[in-house]
């Protein structure tokens, strides 16, 4: 029986074959770790037992979360810079304001993300870098032991192959993907890795499928993983800091299930409010009133989303009762879409753009977007349920990007496309 | 290691906001576990707390452990001293946070349809044993890998690291 991708990348970081099922002690390529981590608990741990991380120069460490040192355990900007400096952690590892943004795209941009290879996160939404073909797993608060051995205990996998044929409609981005995944695959997907396959991989722009990984965490799934292709070779060209040797699955590989989709099939879907596992196609949503609207985040704060975002919003300006707030990605996101114009779209529709990093995606954001009691919110953000971007009475719905800005303009959840004849106002 | 206790028999697909609600993030995030331990399954089974045992063993379906927060949750267990979770599937993040810290939470498909809450079991997790009630013969089931019992033993992967590293038990 044939290896699946996990189960190559697993072996290899195993140092012996392993296959679904075997425990094992797998070595770790990079290690990524945010401000909003347990840091103080973190630093005690190795300063009481004087300990040093096993290799200093593949830890990265992205100030994302927060905007400013809070003085607080988290966030403590002043603490985690003496911390790596202690450690030995190259200055340069470090990403520091103007060279900032999130957890799920620093590592990659500054190839520290390696096919073929296995990465930690202490953030949970880590798999989004599933995406690379490497074995990308979420580890929260293991993170320390992991640094202080350059090691992680796994089991060996079962493993679900997707396999995508055609091409995705415009419009649709990697949200709509993980929500049909979710809605077909909840009770088989928990604990398991998702593997891509087939020919509609190749037609996938990388951030589309960074957004599909995004999800595992949602589906309880352990992580994700993409095929290396032409479209990943070229992105890391330039980028990666050594070599690198992808994985490919064998084709008698022992997968428990196969799935396959046309991607053509797939439509923008709304999860929400409360729960994203409340999941409807866009068309089915009534009217809907919104206060604020907002793009940003690991799940929709990349160049295809603001492309797609800017698109409709061209022209256009923001529904005066609604603020829509734009938060590119990664500091190098950021100059990218200056570059492009797209900075200046938003800003001309009225939107406001904030610094790079999670922006109003998690509980205690700093974001002007940051809900108010009672608010109704569309998001391209990551999750929904109450309090997650502010007021617990707040309502979230989650949508691709491009429903976002559409829904901006008109002032209740829309589609691009019925945007223009939209008067809007809360229902 | 084994586990012996009375069953709390559970479904498929319990998540973790179906034991402990979000409202209570203020105590995980504090810390404050033997706080959570009267709200954990308040809504639908007030008497739980009250009436769980130190060694009791929740028993359930697939796919135990989606939701956020767990280690809350899994905190709140260790707090009322239950012995463990025995599930025939777990979410990834389940199974990885909490035999990080130290509770065990094992994948043992033959136990959770053949016991009901109540039942006493004895699980012993290396050899893959399992006494049932009515059964004269202990059932052989799927054991636990002995690298995840090794973690267990050690209190977690805090104690469990220090000890590969020599520093201290």
């Amino acid at each position: 029986m044939g290896q699946t991708m996990s189960e190559k990348i697993l072996s290899r970081a195993a140092g012996r074959p392993v296959s679904r099922g075997d425990f094992l002690w797998a070595s770790v390529q990079t290690v990524s770790l945010m401000d909003s981590s347990n840091f103080r608990h973190w630093i005690r741990f190795f300063d009481s037992n004087g300990l040093k991380v096993w290799d200093p120069s593949r830890v990265v460490i992205t100030f994302d979360h927060l905007y400013r040192n809070l003085g607080d355990g988290v966030g403590n900007f002043p603490m985690i810079r003496s911390w790596a400096r202690r450690q030995d952690i190259p200055v340069e590892n470090v990403y520091d304001i103007g060279r900032h943004g999130l957890s799920h795209q620093i590592p990659a941009e500054h190839g520290y993300v390696l096919p073929g290879t296995v990465y930690a996160a202490a953030d949970t939404q880590g798999p989004t870098l599933g995406a690379f073909n490497c074995f990308a797993v979420a580890t929260l608060d293991a993170i320390p032991y992991i640094m202080a051995t350059g090691d992680m205990w796994l089991r060996a996998p079962e493993c679900i192959r997707i396999v995508l044929n055609g091409e995705l409609p415009p419009g649709v981005l990697g949200k709509d993907i993980y929500f049909r995944l979710m809605q077909d695959l909840a009770g088989v997907a928990e604990g398991r890795v998702l593997e891509f396959d087939g020919p509609g991989v190749n037609t996938i722009p990388l951030d589309v499928r960074m957004a599909v990984a995004n999800g595992a965490p949602h589906m309880g799934a352990l992580t994700m993983v993409f095929p290396h292709d032409a479209v990943l070779q070229a992105y890391l060209k330039g980028r990666v800091r050594q070599g690198y040797e992808p994985v490919q699955a064998d084709p008698d590989a022992d997968y428990v299930e196969t799935r396959e989709y046309d991607l053509g099939s797939f439509q923008p879907l709304v999860s929400g409010p409360d729960d994203p596992s409340r999941i409807q196609p866009l068309d089915a949503v009534g009217s809907v009133g919104i206060d604020a609207a907002y793009i940003g985040s690991c799940s929709s704060g990349r160049m295809h989303d603001l492309r797609l975002a800017a698109d409709v919003l061209r022209g256009r300006k923001v529904h005066p009762g609604v603020r829509l707030v734009v938060t590119p990605i990664s500091s190098e996101v950021m100059a990218q879409a200056t570059e492009e114009g797209l900075i200046a779209t938003f800003v001309g529709a009225g939107a406001t753009v904030t610094t790079p990093g999670c922006g109003a995606c998690f509980y205690g954001n700093q974001s002007p977007l940051l809900l108010d009691d009672g608010e109704v919110c569309i998001t391209g953000s990551v999750e929904n349920w109450p309090g997650r971007m502010g007021s617990s009475t707040a309502k979230i719905y989650l949508a691709n990007a491009a429903v976002v800005a559409a829904s901006a303009v008109a002032g209740r959840i829309s589609a691009p496309a019925q945007r223009a004849g939209d008067t809007g106002g809360k229902a | 290691m084994i586990l012996k206790g009375t069953v709390w028999k559970f479904g498929d697909n319990v998540t973790s906001n179906y034991f402990l609600s979000g409202k209570y993030d203020g105590m995980v995030r504090a810390g404050e576990f033997d706080k959570l331990v009267p709200h954990v399954l308040e809504d639908v089974m007030p008497d739980f707390a009250s009436r769980a045992r130190p060694g009791d063993i929740i028993v359930a379906g697939r796919a135990f452990g989606t939701g956020k927060h767990l280690e809350g949750l899994v905190g709140a267990f260790k707090a009322m001293g239950l012995g463990g979770v025995v599930a025939q599937s777990f979410a990834a993040a389940w199974e990885r946070d909490a035999i990080n810290l130290g509770l065990p939470s094992v994948i043992c498909p033959e136990v959770p349809p053949r016991v009901q809450t109540g039942d006493r079991l004895e699980l012993d997790l290396a050899q893959g044993l399992a006494r049932l009630p009515g059964q004269e013969t202990a059932l052989k089931v799927t054991p636990t890998p002995a690298g995840i019992i090794s973690i267990l033993q050690a209190g977690g992967l805090e104690a469990y690291t220090l000890q590969r590293l020599g520093r201290r038990a």
